[in-house]
């Protein structure tokens, strides 16, 4: 009975090792396509420049806060809040772009057509690509992070240890914010398969369509109050880390322009399964 | 064992079938040609059989089915179409991440290039490398991890006429290993001079298929011709050896029997006081076989 157990217990122990060497295979692999590749080298030190800069620079513009300065927006635990929103725009625009060119690249130069071809089943690909993204969203909530801590530090003149780490939840919710725009570029990727129509209508739908969607044609249905007008999946994915507006009195009270953190995280939970499964079945079934 | 087996595979492209219904058997050593006009559905077929066009109906299996069919492809080695690369990477580069996803280990990178001669090259980034180099860098990436079966499709499409030679050089190397090769081509010269078997392929139907050997040595022809072209025409009909006579610039071209020989064809003639002023034996080459097969 206890050998039993014992073999059961090796047994999983193997696959779980199977899947560790699966996946760092397959990152190794996914890494190996980008490290070399020009412009994902300067993607990644736009962002690593443009995080704290595109949220310095707001610093020097006056803003009507309540404090009647603007540093409270660098200080612990604000800074959480206004970097994330910062973060925000620079991931909706960097991992966006990479999501598509993930998997654009490769139907233009048909490399992925010549990878399944040498040994990878497509699922096994996908994989890869999901692997990766994961890495990177979480390498850029780390470096959220570390800008966060860096930045906290040097503005707030009495570091009081409860507030450092209070808005700490953001974390995660950047995390899952990056993959949220990002799976959902790569999805557009895959149906479209042109990076040019698949960046298009990846701004074009944020920007304009869902705005329309949610602002005239949803209005319209359920009303101009409606609080499901929210729901809509990139301004779900937007307020996981929403503008910290609570700091500009009287208008923020009243209004509910944005959902609850926790809604915002099962929504875009429940809309990045929805956009896996969507890019699974096509990329299962298309011909290459 | 047989290396692949294809039973009744069928793929439809809205109205038009690319392949319609079919079945190939390919035993290994076999240097196996598929040979058709360009659109007669050889791509389509290996794309099927290579998991990325998915058949409309039918079967495929490769070794036996004695492994998945992904870790099938990791044992063979494939230039499909155009060579495939990542054009900001190098010939090495490029090659490790083939390297990577078949788990190939000690990979003679080094050799591999000098075989297929770019090894001077090899620092350069893949965009800045001429149709040709390609080509070889593809045929290079191919053999990586010391496959059992090559799949070759128009290896010498766009070449000059050294790249030719050298590409057809370098699978005859290849073959001599005693590695199973696929190839598929329109150029019935090189499926001639490379291959030991071949199917016909024409609109997605297979016409014919059996060795190179069988497929042109069926029918012998022999051309003959006399001052009397007429009474000479008139004499060999009524052989029963003979099949069918074709009158071209005063020459007839017979087909006959396998066994018939030129010196009983100049007898016959010389004892009816035909004397001949043109005869010649020659194997039908697999082209006519193939323009008969086809039209």
């Amino acid at each position: 009975m206890t050998d039993k157990l014992q073999i059961i217990h090796l047994q999983n122990q193997s696959r779980i090792t199977n899947h560790q060497i699966m996946i760092t295979h397959l990152f190794k692999l996914e890494w190996k396509k980008l490290a070399t590749y020009r412009l994902f080298q300067i993607l990644v030190a736009l962002y690593i420049i443009l995080l704290p800069l595109s949220f310095l620079i707001g610093k020097d513009i006056d803003l009507p806060t309540e404090n009647g300065d603007t540093i409270s927006f660098y200080t612990f635990p604000k800074v959480w809040d206004s970097l994330a929103y910062a973060g925000n725009w620079m991931s909706f625009f960097f991992l966006g772009f990479l999501g598509v060119l993930l998997i654009t690249n490769e139907y233009a130069y048909k490399t992925l057509r010549q990878n399944l071809i040498t040994g990878m089943s497509r699922q096994e690909y996908l994989i890869g690509k999901y692997i990766f993204m994961l890495s990177a969203s979480l390498a850029v909530a780390i470096y959220y992070c570390i800008v966060g801590l860096g930045v906290g530090f040097y503005y707030t003149d009495y570091v009081i240890s409860e507030t450092v780490f209070q808005h700490i939840d953001l974390v995660p919710r950047f995390f899952l914010m990056s993959f949220a725009y990002m799976n959902f570029a790569f999805m557009l990727g895959v149906l479209l398969r042109k990076m040019g129509l698949a960046l298009f209508f990846y701004f074009v739908y944020t920007l304009i369509i869902e705005m329309v969607l949610r602002y005239y044609f949803h209005a319209k249905i359920f009303g101009e109050d409606a609080e499901s007008r929210n729901y809509y999946p990139l301004n779900a994915f937007e307020d996981l880390t929403p503008f910290p507006i609570t700091d500009f009195g009287p208008v923020t009270q009243t209004s509910n322009i944005f959902l609850e953190p926790n809604l915002a995280v099962m929504l875009t939970l429940v809309y990045s399964a929805i956009f896996i499964f969507i890019s699974y079945s096509v990329f299962m079934k298309r011909d290459l | 064992m047989s290396i692949l087996s294809i039973q009744n595979l069928t793929k439809e492209y809205g109205v038009i079938t690319a392949v319609n219904n079919l079945s190939l058997e390919i035993q290994p050593g076999e240097i196996y040609g598929l040979l058709g006009p360009n659109g007669s559905g050889k791509t389509t077929t290996l794309g099927m059989i290579l998991g990325i066009i998915h058949p409309k109906s039918g079967n495929y299996q490769w070794f036996d089915g004695e492994c998945s069919e992904r870790d099938a492809r990791k044992r063979i080695g494939t230039l499909l179409e155009t060579p495939n690369f990542y054009p900001y990477m190098n010939a090495i580069q490029n090659l490790e991440i083939v390297a990577l996803i078949k788990k190939a280990k000690n990979v003679p990178y080094d050799e591999l290039l000098k075989l297929v001669n770019l090894y001077h090259r090899k620092n350069a980034p893949f965009k800045a490398y001429s149709l040709g180099m390609k080509q070889r860098l593809a045929i290079a990436a191919a053999l990586i991890g010391d496959p059992d079966v090559l799949i070759f499709d128009e290896p010498t499409n766009g070449l000059d006429p050294q790249g030719i030679a050298e590409v057809r050089e370098t699978i005859r190397t290849i073959a001599e290993k005693g590695k199973t090769i696929i190839m598929a081509s329109h150029i019935l010269d090189e499926v001639e001079k490379i291959c030991s078997h071949v199917a016909i392929i024409k609109n997605g139907n297979l016409l014919a298929t059996g060795t190179v050997g069988s497929i042109i040595s069926n029918d012998k022809q022999i051309e003959v011709a006399a001052a009397d072209n007429t009474s000479l025409m008139r004499l060999l009909q009524a052989h029963q050896m003979v099949f069918k006579i074709t009158s071209d610039n005063n020459i007839l071209t017979l087909s006959t029997d396998e066994n018939i020989t030129a010196s009983e064809i100049n007898q016959l003639c010389f004892e009816n006081k035909i004397t001949l002023t043109h005869l010649v034996v020659r194997k039908k080459s697999l082209e006519a076989e193939f323009l008969e097969i086809t039209s």
